[in-house]
């Protein structure tokens, strides 16, 4: 019985590897072994026009942190890598703070209609994502720009004598990114809210919670998942975003997706580039921990 | 981003043709940079099958040729990246000097520094790098890198530049007075501040930029001769200067590939555009000069005597073609260009 | 607010209605109901589902607000005062626990909210989880321990803020059957320790006999009996308190003139029964005759069948202190089930299929009217 036993076990480690193998060769093929390439190109030097050459270097590597003075080739602090960098953590953190903050409310609506016309809210939520994005942001474009829909209303209604500046600015980037990106900040934190016990929202009244506190102490750590979740959705495209910054930022202030373009393009560097987008991985991969870390071990107990 | 000939030959009747090519041409160019009539043309009259592919920067092709086995017959690269090609042995020495419509070639592009004696390439197209200012906002001299680099208040706010690092990098070097791949640091210093300052100025740093000037939002931008006129036919107070601290001009230009599949079609491609009529079809499509003498009895009513293409006889001393500089030196640009876009 | 303070009356309500939906849809949960419930009393809502008590339960507990009527609380009107203003707490049916919180948190989230002193929160969290028993749990998450335990945290968390009322909403029903039992002494002691107002929901009629000081019957929305259990189940109001509190047999037939065996019935299709019943009827009246299965004798037939039931035993179930037996009326006018309590050294003596007689023991059949 216990050769049989064994036996029945090989097949089945078999059948399981031979069911992962094709998920395995995607994984290694289209994940793993570009990023590899990556990780080797950041540890060799620019070529003449582009490329590389293969000269191993630290250089790039110490050109995140570091700026070798044009001049005089002394280290220092990196003024513009961190000053990009920071500008992209600032503004995907605005974003996805504001996608949460209108987010959570939207989510919050859907979960509390009635079971059918939750599936046409959560439909129209999803509705932005049927247009191509650049569509999408070059409708934000005609929206906001001096000539736009809101300036010629606003001039119109007499509330301002000239146009606001609108397009073009860090506020111009974070409208876009919220606009775009926020079906993903309503969609996980409307799934939590949606298994939240009605239940506890009574007890929590009947135990003298006012609203307020009802949302602060009960909803919201109960769809902290939910909120994590949608966070983490919200801030990774945005840190990495590409598109936004040019469109509605008019490319004046770089973002790190724009910088790492620079870099394969124009500034031929792509050791450098290939050790920024790493950098960029990183902080993702930090962003990621966070999350399994804080968003896993609770709320799921209920339900 | 791949428009295939054949599928508008097939709806145009043409299928019966090229069942009968005698073999297949394949371009890669910029995009909407082609002049469908003229492929046309060319797969008519030597019963060749051709497919167009686009790219959208001189470095995103490089590096796609670069790779090999392309299979590309003919690339369109600005000229300042032709000797890059040269030297890495991406091309095939077609002798296009030697062809019989390279009488036609204007005599400013006969023999060209990029490739002397026209071994390798033929001009596509030419062009200026200037400034397009909206003069119902600014009234004053536009033939000053000062209108983009120092400008007056009326355009602040109101200025384009476009991201071409050697654009705006050979600008500023003109308007601190240094020369183009100067590594004189003192000067990029300069340079460097005067940028820096200036993007304060700048609404944005955006190829679509340009277009913003029919609505208004931008009243100055860093352009080139054909855009110019185009934005001209737009809005008619639109006008194009040269700087006189120096402007560049150049061209992208037709070469083949080493490895080309096509190599004769090729070669008859390089002589076939060289034919005043047909670089003409290109011109009138895209709005950008021919380089090809006689090509201006076929353009467009729109194009004929326009000052966009053409370099005035003062300003004629104060062009240079653009050339690529020393690596160490792009490096140094491409950090300057990076602390102003930051 | 205007007073009306009634002393020993903790909760008033005046033609209280709650009606859902509108115009042709409307559906009435709770049909206009006025009652009181005393101060220290643990007062239960008995009824199939569907009945409204836990609708009436959760208008007291501000959970709905009525349609139209009054409730008072010590004699203030409360109908429209929402749930966190109310001095009235609530065990839920699923206990509703905060997951996200350790037992101790739970217990002390109400009086947290109150804004009372960390200390005194502290203080009255170890004096609620010494009431339930459950000091060794104070730091688990509730979705850590048993049943049996989360119900206790749910009793200590709604009793943390000492509420005027405490409002159950079939609170026990999720619970074995054992850890039922138990949980019922429980919760009558702790009522019994805190005089609070406990107002219980149950469908359970026998945890509502066991635990209650008075109970209210309800069907589709309204009262049909309040009283104590023994009024209850002994004297219930009508057919359906009858039916629903405890298991009963009903024999229809119409009043004759009484004589000397006392009040007499002419069955349906028996003839004349002497019935042994307080209750006076009206010759030609058309009853029922409401008769518990305890109150039945059983016995094999011995006599002329005349003034009797009699029939044959169909089933006979052994249920530990007693055994049940179910009759066949020779009449075929229906079953009759009986209830005898075992002694010890008893036999078995009726088997299914003998033939039996059944008698009443004198003066515990009820008469309603038919």
């Amino acid at each position: 019985m216990a050769s049989l036993e064994s036996t029945r076990l090989k097949t089945e480690s078999r059948t399981r590897w031979l069911l992962i193998s094709p998920a395995m060769l995607v994984v290694i093929i289209g994940a793993i072994a570009p990023l590899l390439v990556i990780v080797i190109f950041s540890f060799l030097t620019p070529g003449p026009t582009g490329g590389v050459n293969f000269t191993p270097s630290f250089d790039a590597w110490t050109r995140v942190l570091f700026d070798r003075d044009l001049f005089d080739d002394t280290l220092t602090l990196s003024g513009t890598n961190l000053e990009i960098l920071l500008r992209s953590l600032t503004l995907s953190l605005a974003t996805t703070f504001l996608c949460l903050l209108v987010g959570f409310p939207t989510a919050y609506f859907i979960a509390t209609r009635n079971p059918l016309n939750r599936e046409v809210w959560l439909l129209l939520v999803t509705v932005p994502f049927w247009t191509n994005l650049l569509i999408r942001t070059f409708a934000i474009q005609d929206l906001i720009r001096n000539e736009g829909i809101i300036n010629t209303l606003l001039l119109k209604a007499g509330l301002i004598s000239a146009p606001i500046q609108i397009l073009f600015t860090n506020f111009a980037i974070c409208l876009g990114l919220v606009y775009v990106y926020l079906p993903l900040m309503i969609l996980p934190v409307y799934a939590s809210l949606e298994r939240l016990d009605r239940n506890l929202l009574e007890a929590a009244s009947d135990l003298y919670a006012r609203p307020f506190k009802v949302l602060w102490e009960v909803i919201v750590p109960l769809s902290k998942p939910g909120i994590i979740a949608g966070s983490i959705l919200v801030f990774i495209p945005s840190i990495g975003t590409y598109v936004t910054p040019i469109l509605l930022g008019g490319g004046r202030n770089l973002m790190i997706g724009n910088y790492i373009e620079l870099q394969f393009g124009q500034g031929r560097d792509w050791p450098f580039g290939s050790a920024i987008s790493l950098t960029l991985m990183g902080i993702v991969m930090v962003a990621l921990l966070i999350y399994i870390r804080h968003g896993d071990t609770r709320g799921h107990e209920h339900g | 981003m791949r428009f295939t000939v054949t599928s508008a030959a097939f709806i145009l009747g043409l299928s019966a043709t090229v069942a009968l090519a005698e073999g297949n041409l394949n371009i890669y160019n910029w995009g909407e940079y082609t002049s469908p009539e003229l492929i046309e043309k060319f797969s008519k009259t030597h019963n060749v099958h051709v497919t167009l592919t686009d790219f959208d920067s001189n470095d995103t092709a490089l590096a796609k040729v670069r790779q090999g086995a392309s299979g590309f017959d003919v690339v369109v690269p600005s000229q300042s990246f032709i000797p890059t090609y040269i030297q890495e042995g991406l091309l095939a020495e077609t002798n296009p000097g030697q062809m019989e419509n390279a009488k036609n070639l204007e005599e400013r592009w006969r023999d060209p520094a990029f490739d002397p004696g026209r071994k390798y390439s033929v001009p596509w197209l030419w062009y200026t790098s200037g400034i397009s200012v909206n003069t119902s906002a600014f009234k004053g001299d536009i033939n000053t890198w000062k209108v983009i680099l120092d400008p007056p208040d009326e355009l602040k706010g109101k200025i384009n530049i476009v991201p071409e690092m050697n654009d705006i990098m050979f600008a500023a070097i003109k308007f601190e007075g240094g020369a183009w791949c100067t590594s004189d640091k003192a000067l990029l210093t300069q340079v460097r501040d005067r940028l820096v300052e200036a993007k304060k100025s700048w609404l944005s740093i955006d190829y679509a930029g340009i277009q913003r000037m029919a609505t208004g939002d931008v009243s100055a931008s860093l352009d080139w001769s054909g855009s110019a006129l185009k934005r001209r036919t737009e809005n008619h107070s639109i006008a194009y200067g040269l700087p006189r601290e120096g402007f560049t001009y150049g061209s992208d230009n037709v070469v083949v590939l080493k490895d080309a599949p096509n190599l004769e079609n090729a070669k008859l491609f390089q002589n076939f555009i060289m034919a005043p009529e047909n670089a003409a079809l290109n011109s009138v499509y895209a709005k950008y000069g021919a380089a090809i003498i006689g090509a201006e009895k076929y353009y467009s009513e729109d194009m004929k005597g326009a000052p966009e293409l053409v370099i005035p006889a003062d300003m004629e001393s104060k062009g240079e073609l653009l050339t690529l500089c020393d690596p160490k030196i792009t490096q140094l640009y491409s950090r300057i260009w990076q602390d102003v876009q930051k | 607010m205007t007073g009306e303070i009634t002393p020993g009356v903790a909760i008033r309500l005046k033609k209280v209605t709650k009606t859902y939906g509108s115009g042709n849809g409307t559906v009435a949960a709770v049909k206009s109901t006025t009652l009181d419930i005393f101060k220290n009393e643990f007062f239960t809502l008995l009824g199939p589902s569907g009945c409204g008590k836990t609708t009436l339960l959760r208008l007291i507990g501000g959970f709905e607000y009525p349609t139209t009527g009054t409730i008072l609380l010590d004699g203030q009107d409360i109908a429209s005062v929402p749930p966190f203003r109310r001095p009235i707490n609530t065990v839920f049916q699923n206990y509703a626990l905060f997951p996200h919180m350790t037992v101790a948190e739970n217990i002390g989230f109400g009086l947290r909210m109150l804004k009372r002193s960390r200390d005194e929160i502290a203080a009255r969290v170890d004096e609620m989880l010494k009431l339930v028993r459950l000091e060794h749990l104070s730091g688990r998450r509730t979705a850590q321990i048993s049943g049996g335990q989360q119900q206790r945290v749910a009793l200590a968390r709604a009793l943390a803020s000492e509420p005027k009322v405490l409002l159950l909403d079939e609170s026990l029903s999720a619970l074995d059957y054992k850890l039922r039992k138990e949980m019922q002494m429980e919760l009558k002691s702790l009522q019994a320790a805190t005089g609070i107002t406990f107002i219980f929901v149950t469908h359970d009629q026998e945890e509502a006999l066991t635990m209650s000081d008075r109970v209210a019957v309800l069907s589709s929305g309204e009262i049909m009996q309040v009283g104590t259990p023994h009024e209850v189940y002994n004297r219930p109001a009508n057919r359906f308190v009858a039916n629903f509190v405890g298991e009963t047999n009903f024999l229809q037939g119409r009043g004759l003139n009484p004589d000397a065996r006392g009040t007499m019935i002419d069955l349906q299709g028996i003839g004349a029964v002497a019935i042994p019943t307080k209750d006076t009827v009206a010759p030609g009246a058309l009853v029922n005759i409401v008769v518990r299965p305890e109150h039945l004798r059983i016995s094999p037939l011995s006599q002329e069948p005349a003034t009797q039931l009699t029939g044959s035993v169909k089933t006979v179930s052994f249920c530990g202190p007693e055994t049940q037996y179910t009759v066949e009326l020779s009449n075929g006018s229906g079953l009759l089930l009986v209830r005898k309590y075992n002694t010890p050294d008893e036999n078995p003596s009726i088997a299914v299929g003998d033939q039996v007689s059944v008698k009443f023991t004198p003066n515990t059949a009820q008469v309603l009217p038919g």
